[in-house]
Parts: structure tokens; C-alpha cells; sequence
């Protein structure tokens, strides 16, 4: 997977979660980037990201990711 | 931390300590307590021969200004509420200080309590101000030192801080009493009988670490003490029984103190006391009948005492305004019993 | 020992004097003797051997697990049932002393209550399991000293009665500390501002809703009056505490996360629990909440219910499963039947509620041009947030479900009966509830002085820092200004039984 791909789909799994067509992300969005990207709505982005690229986010990642950048580091490591 | 971080702490801290010490001191003189002793320190030094301690029953019961116009004796009487033998003990050493008193009346109701709580001795003692031999109380109450020392803290233990801790309040009329409180009311027919029995047999068990340190103190200064009950009606509140009484005399004999305890039949006799008339309502102090009877007969048995050294009617500083004024005070006081 | 005692005042000198000639490496040492000294101080210690079984469950488990012989097959099954079993040791010792206003009820009361005395162990269990499951997950590397594990566990400012911290918060614990002027005059400072709310506000506010709770009264307005002052109480009571303890640690250099960030400022419940008892949501979110929405099961539950319901009510379902856990997890950790209502299904409910209704609130709020950015609306919404605590709070203070549903009953009968009596108001019967005048006029400065500190911390960071950038006389004046107030104010003595902080309970 290139970076670029990852980025297509994650884009449709946040649009899909955020219920928001327009949204666009880059490496350094962050939670304070969408309104409704709180703790909450956190978890359920993770389980999404999960079921589109088929693994398991290690607990310990979840909560230290800060960014979409990091995110998109976590995907592409598991992914090998 | 640089030096002069440091020496900015430090100095805090005793910009701190000085706002405590000051809190203290407001609020210590101003106590709300019964008996304010500030108008001790107003007579003339090395004018008072006798000195009272004690708690609410020495105060109600002994007066200095009936005693000196009867016998001629000056004294002042340091009793006060509930003052416990180690405030007294104080009492009497800052005493001495100021009047070489060559008798000391100790109202026994204080012996058992050798140390009250320590708010009540700062209580009893705050008159004196926060001087050396106020401090002893802090040797005393060792992890309480700091309640000594910044009496504030003490606010807190039982009283509540209001309105009335911050505001000045002395009695004028406590220079005319010299210590002493009157009570005008009375115990009634039914009390007839006293306390002591004489039933030989009774026994208490009590210590007297502070009473000890008195009598010490006493014999290395020549002063001539003499331990006293004033008379009760009842012991339901306080107790004193032919155990305590006994107890006491023993305690007495074994170190010759005189012992005139008026809740025995031979002392009322002697004293022409009436337990119904000279006790008062609260069936524990002694009203003005009963203080004028018990004054007169201390002044009596002080002055039939070998080489105590009273001056009669010497440099007491008690002039006749004072004496007026005092009866004045007494009227009053019966006036608005009835 | 109370934090409010002179006793832990001296402790904290002493200790501060000592860690700082102390060589550096020892400092540590120092903290784990001054916690075992004050635990002994607090508690009966032997029932310090609950701790250690605490910390040895979580040592075993999480040093296997990480270790060589967690690399096999049947060494991971192994790691993982001892993690497990670690977890489960603690989650059975919190049950059976902590838990117990959850299964007395069926045993009955019997001899067992004077052995159920366990300092602290709500906050120090959920560190405990925090920790293990933190080392599981590969977060953090599991510590190898036993002794530095048992002083995260019992560290003695934060053991009794939080912040419940992580371990990967707490590593200054192990960490060399030099002499810093800011970190004692700053701890000292925090000391003087918890002692300033509990026992000059907590401690008097708390005297008029003890006297209303305990007398029969048929006048609604005192009821009202209880609802609305407790809580004051509350936050003034446990926000004090925390101060307390954070300042203790911060004069040893450690900082401890906060507890309490101006939860009145919340605008809605969410954010209220993310201002109130911080680390406790905060826990339950990443210990509970996450592990349980990113189960496979719970994953599964999510894309049916979506598939039934469709996108939105399939959220709303799962998320809806997934909060009642986290929130009984909460009310639970309580620690009585009570918390279950009080907490876990009120604020569940509410949240519940407002999540379904938030698209048609919104839709409200634009059609009205609600500027809603404006003070009056945050202040509308402040009062909200206070008015829905204030109802979650009447379970803590009430001994009994039965107690706070009768609390409500009364307040809301005899309102609508007519019995409201606003004149109690006016005619110094308000004086009659144990305090004076001058008490009155003291809560109400104070509460000024607190709502001053919320506005500068909620603008500036702490409120404390904005004294520190004014001109020395006027930061003196500050600080010996309140030492002066809490010598005076302050509701302590011998003959004065200062409330257990409440939550010291738990």
C-alpha cells in the first residue's frame, strides 16, 4: 500500500464516520481539526479504520496517536 | 534555589508567623472569657499580701476588697473559669513577679484538675499575655505547642469565632472587684446538709502534680499556703465527697498545710454559714452571703497565723472611691437579683 | 491522618527538608518510607498487606509477560491468564471491601465490617489495574523494581483519595529532583488554596446542609436551599482535597495530573465529566470503554444494529450499550446502590437523551438566532450543567436510594403544595441553621473569590499564575491574606469533627 492509497481510503472511512462528505485530511489533522472528533467519537473512528484495512490497532496506539499523520504510520506498519 | 529565592522564603515566613502572632494577639486579648485579670497588672507593685486561685468557686467566694475592709489585708483574687492547678500555679508565679504576696489561697476544686485541656488553661491564663511564664504552657501541652504560641488555633477548640471574638470588652467594674464575682442568688430551704460527713473510711484517688510544684515553690519562697473548699450545696456537677475530703486532709497533714474545707460541719459552725442561704442557685457557688462570711473567716485565720508578714491596712492602693465604688457594685448586683 | 491535619503539614515539611539534602538517587526511597508512615498513620497497618497483594498480582503478571518466557505460544497463554488473574485479584479485593454496599445487602451486616476497612483502595485499584493493563498493551515497559512499583501504588498524597494517575505520569516519582524554589512556593501555595475551600467553604456550607437534611422540615425552600448548596460542598470539599494533595506532591517535584478543570463552566454533561473527577473518566474512557467498543463482539453488535436500524439509530444503539457499561463501571466504583442511580443511570440517561435530541436542538437553537457564543447563553448553560449535578449529588448525601427519592418527593410536594414559604428567605430563620451572619457573609466571598480564581484559570491557565506575574506586596497580601482567613475562618478544633473529605470514602 503507498501512502497515497491509504490516504483515499481513510478519507472515506472519516466521511463515512463524521457523516460529513466535505471533509478532507491531511498528516497533521488533528481532533481539534473536526468539530465532532471527541474521545468518544475517537474510539468508534478507530473501529472503522480497523474493519477497512482488516487489523487490529494495539490498545497502547489508540490512545497516543495525535494526529492523522501518526494514524496513517500505525496502518502502513501493520500493513507489512 | 538561589540565595535570594531563599532569603525571599524565609522571610515570608516570618512575615507569616508575625500575621499568626498578630491574629493572636488581637484575638487573645479579647477574648470572650469570664474573668479578665488586665486590671491585676494596674496596682501598684508589691502592694498585694494574699492572692486567691482557683476556679468559678474561689472567685464567688473570696473578696478582696470585703477582706480588706474587714481585716485590713490587700489581695486580689486570680480565680478563673474552670482554671485547672497548673493555670494556677502560673498564676502564681507571675504573681510574684509583681507582688511579694506572703499568702496564697488555693481553692481546692482546682487540685484534681491538674491540667485542664489547653484551651481552657489559655483561657485562663490569656490576661497575663503571651509572656514567659505563659509560654510554660507550651513545655506542658508539648504537641500543642504551636496553639500556645499562636493562641488563634485555640479559638477553634469549643468556642466559635463570631462577632463578638474581635470586639474589646472589659469590664470596667473589674478594677473595683478585684477579681472577685458576686452572685446574689440562693440555694434554697432544701439544702441542709453537708457534703463531709466524716466518714473516715472514704478515699479518692487523686494526684496533685501541680499543687506539689505550688507547695515547692512555696517553701523556697516563704509564702504560706493554705488550701480551701468553698461550700456547695450539691456534688451532683461537681464532686466532693468525704473521699475527696479526706484524700486532701491527708495530703495536707503530710506537708502541714492548713486545710479549711466548709463543707465540714465544723467549719460552717465557725464560719456561721447557712448552706440554704449562702449557697447560690447553681447549688455550686458561693452567693455574696456566703463570700462575706468565707472572706471574714480567712481574714481571721490569716491574721491569727504566726510571722506571715501581712501588712494591715499598708500600701494596699485601696482607697476609699474604690471601697464606695465596690458597694455600689454589690447593690446593684442585689438590686437586679430580685 | 487528615490532609487537614497540623500533623500532615509537619510530615510535609519535614519530608520536603529531608528530600532535598537527601542524595538525589534516594529521593524515592524517601517518598515510599514517608507513604508507608502515613498510611500506618491513617489506617490499621496490617491492612497495608492488601496493597502489597495488589502490586505483587500486578509485579508477577506484568514482569512474565514482558519477559523472555512470554515469547512461546504457551507463554503468551500463560501472560495473558496471569494478567487476567492479576486483574481479576484486584477487581475481587476492591469488590469485597469497597464493593461492599453492593453484596451486604445480601449477607447481611455479621462481624465482617471491622476487617472491611480498606484505605484508599478505590483509587489505588483502578492504578494498579491501569498499570497492568497498560504493560499488556505495550505502552509502557513494565518496572523492574518492586519497591518503585509499590510507591506508584501507595504514593501517600494521591493514595487516599486521588487523582488516579497513569504510570507513565508518575515517572518523576523515580526521577533525580533538585532544590526548586517555584516547586515549593508553588506547592505551598495550592496547600494554602485547598485548606482555604475546605475548611473555610466546604467545611461551613456543609453546616447548613447537614442541619437542613437533619431537620423534619415542612417548608420547601429549605430543601431547595440544601439542593443548590451541596454542590458547593461537593466541589469545594473534594476540589480543596485535590489541591492539597497536588500541592503536597508539587513541593516533592512530582506533578500530579488535575482532577477538576471549572466544571461549572461545562456546557453540557459531556463536557461536565470531562471537568469533574478528571481522571476518573478519563480511566473508565481508556480502561473500560475503548477495550469494550473495540471488542470484536461489540464490533459485531455495532454493524447489525446499523444494518437493522440503519447508520444513525445502529450508532446511537451501540454507543448507548457501550456508555451504560462505562457509566455503571463509574456509579459502581462508587460503591453502593445508591451511585448506581445517582450516577450511572442519571447521567447515562441524560446523556442518552440529549444525544437523541441533538439534531432537533440544534435545528431550535439556529432558528431562534441563539448567539451562542454570548455569556448569557454559556451562563444558561453553566446553570444547567450546576442544576443537573446538583440532582445526581442529592445520592451522595442521602444514606439511601430510599432517602434521596424521599428528598425529592418532599421538595417537589410541598412545592406544588403550596408550602414553599420563600419568606424563610428574609426572615432570619437562615440563622438558624448553625451559622451566623458573618458565616454567611464568609461563604459568600469565598464563593466570589472561587468563581474569580474559575475566570482567570479558564482565560489564563492557572489563576495562581496570574498572582505570580503581579508586584511582590500585592502576591504577599494575597498569600498571607488567605493563611490569615484560614486560621481565622477555618472550621477546625478539638471540639470541631471537620467531615471526612467525602471522598475519601471511596
Amino acid at each position: 500500500m503507498t501512502r497515497e492509497e491509504v490516504y483515499e481510503r481513510l478519507t472515506g472511512v472519516f466521511r463515512d464516520v463524521f457523516d460529513d462528505e466535505s471533509i478532507e485530511i491531511t498528516d497533521g489533522t488533528t481532533a481539534d481539526d473536526i468539530e465532532d472528533w471527541d474521545s468518544f467519537e475517537h474510539i468508534n473512528l478507530v473501529v472503522a479504520v480497523e474493519e477497512e484495512f482488516s487489523f487490529k490497532i494495539p490498545m497502547g496506539k489508540v490512545v497516543t496517536m495525535k494526529n492523522v499523520g501518526e494514524m496513517v504510520d500505525i496502518i502502513l506498519d501493520m500493513g507489512k | 534555589m538561589s540565595k535570594r529565592q531563599f532569603l525571599k522564603g524565609v522571610f515570608f515566613l516570618l512575615l507569616a508567623a508575625a500575621a499568626l502572632y498578630g491574629c493572636s494577639v488581637i484575638a487573645f486579648r479579647n477574648l470572650r472569657v469570664l474573668n479578665n485579670h488586665e486590671t491585676f497588672y494596674d496596682w501598684e507593685p508589691d502592694t498585694i499580701d494574699v492572692i486567691f486561685i482557683g476556679g468559678s468557686m474561689s472567685y464567688t467566694a473570696f473578696s478582696p476588697i470585703e477582706l480588706y475592709e474587714k481585716h485590713g489585708i490587700s489581695s486580689y483574687n486570680l480565680g478563673t473559669s474552670n482554671q485547672s492547678m497548673l493555670a494556677g500555679y502560673i498564676w502564681a508565679l507571675e504573681a510574684a513577679e509583681h507582688h511579694s504576696y506572703k499568702a496564697i489561697v488555693a481553692e481546692a476544686m482546682a487540685v484534681p484538675m491538674s491540667h485542664g485541656d489547653i484551651a481552657t488553661d489559655i483561657r485562663s491564663l490569656y490576661s497575663m499575655g503571651i509572656n514567659h511564664n505563659y509560654l510554660r504552657l507550651a513545655g506542658v501541652y508539648k504537641r500543642n505547642f504551636y496553639k500556645v504560641v499562636f493562641p488563634v488555633f485555640v479559638l477553634h477548640d469549643g468556642w466559635e469565632i463570631n462577632e463578638l471574638t474581635f470586639k474589646s470588652e472589659i469590664d470596667e467594674n473589674r478594677r473595683y472587684l478585684r477579681g472577685f464575682v458576686p452572685l446574689a442568688s440562693e440555694a434554697g430551704e432544701k439544702y441542709q446538709n453537708p457534703l463531709v460527713t466524716g466518714d473516715e473510711t472514704a478515699t479518692a484517688y487523686l494526684k496533685f502534680p501541680y499543687l506539689d510544684k505550688l507547695r515547692e515553690y512555696c517553701d523556697e519562697k516563704g509564702i504560706k499556703l493554705i488550701l480551701v473548699k468553698s461550700l456547695m450545696a450539691s456534688n451532683e456537677l461537681n464532686r466532693w465527697d468525704d473521699g475527696y475530703h479526706n484524700r486532701l486532709q491527708e495530703y495536707a497533714d503530710q506537708y502541714n498545710i492548713p486545710f479549711i474545707d466548709f463543707n465540714t460541719r465544723e467549719y460552717i459552725e465557725a464560719a456561721g454559714l447557712n448552706i440554704s442561704t449562702d449557697v447560690a442557685a447553681d447549688l455550686r457557688h458561693m452567693n455574696l452571703s456566703g463570700a462575706e462570711k468565707a472572706t471574714d473567716f480567712i481574714g481571721k485565720y490569716l491574721l491569727q497565723m504566726d510571722n506571715i508578714g501581712i501588712r494591715q491596712y499598708e500600701n494596699s492602693g485601696i482607697g476609699s472611691d474604690v471601697i464606695e465604688r465596690y458597694h455600689r457594685i454589690i447593690e446593684e448586683t442585689l438590686n437586679s437579683a430580685e | 491522618m487528615s490532609i487537614t491535619s497540623f500533623g500532615f503539614l509537619l510530615m510535609i515539611c519535614a519530608g520536603v527538608s529531608l528530600y532535598y539534602i537527601l542524595p538525589k538517587s534516594w529521593q524515592w526511597v524517601e517518598l515510599l518510607v514517608l507513604s508507608l508512615i502515613f498510611y500506618c498513620m491513617s489506617a490499621a497497618p496490617y491492612t497495608f498487606v492488601y496493597i502489597l497483594i495488589s502490586t505483587a498480582a500486578a509485579y508477577i503478571s506484568t514482569r512474565f509477560a514482558r519477559g523472555k518466557g512470554a515469547e512461546t505460544d504457551r507463554g503468551r497463554k500463560l501472560a495473558a491468564c496471569l494478567g487476567v488473574g492479576a486483574v481479576l485479584i484486584n477487581v475481587g479485593l476492591w469488590f469485597v471491601f469497597k464493593g461492599k454496599g453492593l453484596w451486604m445487602p445480601f449477607f447481611g451486616e455479621a462481624a465482617v465490617m471491622p476487617y472491611l476497612a480498606a484505605l484508599g483502595m478505590g483509587y489505588y485499584t483502578l492504578q494498579v489495574i491501569g498499570y497492568i493493563l497498560d504493560c499488556y498493551w505495550g505502552s509502557i515497559e513494565p518496572q523492574k523494581n518492586p519497591l518503585k512499583l509499590l510507591l506508584f501504588v501507595c504514593f501517600f498524597p494521591q493514595m487516599i483519595t486521588g487523582p488516579i494517575s497513569r504510570y507513565s505520569q508518575l515517572e518523576a516519582l523515580y526521577e533525580k529532583h533538585p532544590l526548586s524554589y517555584e516547586n515549593i512556593t508553588f506547592g505551598a501555595q495550592r496547600i494554602l488554596w485547598g485548606f482555604f475551600k475546605k475548611l473555610v467553604l466546604a467545611e461551613r456550607v456543609g453546616a447548613v446542609v447537614n442541619a437542613i437534611w437533619e431537620m423534619q422540615t415542612q417548608e420547601a425552600v429549605f430543601l431547595w436551599i440544601a439542593l443548590l448548596l451541596y454542590p458547593i460542598q461537593m466541589y469545594a470539599d473534594f476540589s480543596g482535597c485535590m489541591d492539597i494533595v497536588i500541592g503536597a506532591a508539587e513541593c516533592f517535584g512530582i506533578k500530579l495530573p488535575e482532577n477538576f478543570n471549572n466544571p461549572f463552566f461545562a456546557r453540557s454533561i459531556q463536557e461536565f465529566w470531562q471537568r469533574w473527577h478528571i481522571t476518573l473518566g478519563t480511566w473508565a474512557k481508556d480502561y473500560v470503554l475503548y477495550p469494550l467498543l473495540k471488542s470484536e463482539r461489540m464490533v459485531r453488535l455495532g454493524s447489525s444494529a446499523k444494518k437493522k436500524f440503519g447508520k444513525r439509530y445502529g450508532k446511537f444503539i451501540s454507543t448507548a450499550l457501550g456508555m451504560l457499561v462505562l457509566w455503571l463501571v463509574m456509579g459502581i466504583w462508587h460503591g453502593g446502590v445508591k451511585y448506581i442511580l445517582g450516577v450511572s443511570l442519571w447521567y447515562w440517561a441524560l446523556l442518552m437523551l440529549g444525544d437523541l435530541c441533538a439534531p432537533g436542538l440544534k435545528k431550535v437553537t439556529r432558528l431562534l438566532k441563539v448567539h451562542e457564543d454570548s455569556f448569557s447563553w454559556r451562563l444558561l448553560q453553566s446553570i444547567r450543567t450546576y442544576l443537573i449535578y446538583a440532582v445526581g449529588a442529592v445520592f451522595f448525601r442521602a444514606e439511601t436510594v430510599g432517602g434521596a427519592l424521599a428528598f425529592f418527593k418532599n421538595m417537589l410536594v410541598m412545592t406544588v403544595n403550596g408550602n414553599l414559604h420563600l419568606e424563610n428567605l428574609f426572615n432570619k430563620s437562615l440563622l438558624q441553621l448553625g451559622l451566623n451572619i458573618s458565616d454567611w457573609i464568609v461563604i459568600l466571598i469565598s464563593v466570589l473569590l472561587l468563581v474569580t480564581a474559575a475566570v482567570l484559570r479558564e482565560k489564563d491557565g492557572y489563576a495562581r499564575a496570574w498572582v505570580a506575574r503581579q508586584i511582590l506586596p500585592f502576591r504577599w497580601f494575597v498569600w498571607l491574606g488567605f493563611l490569615v482567613a484560614v486560621v481565622i475562618c477555618g472550621k477546625y478544633g478539638e471540639q470541631y469533627n471537620a467531615v471526612n473529605f467525602i471522598y475519601q470514602i471511596f
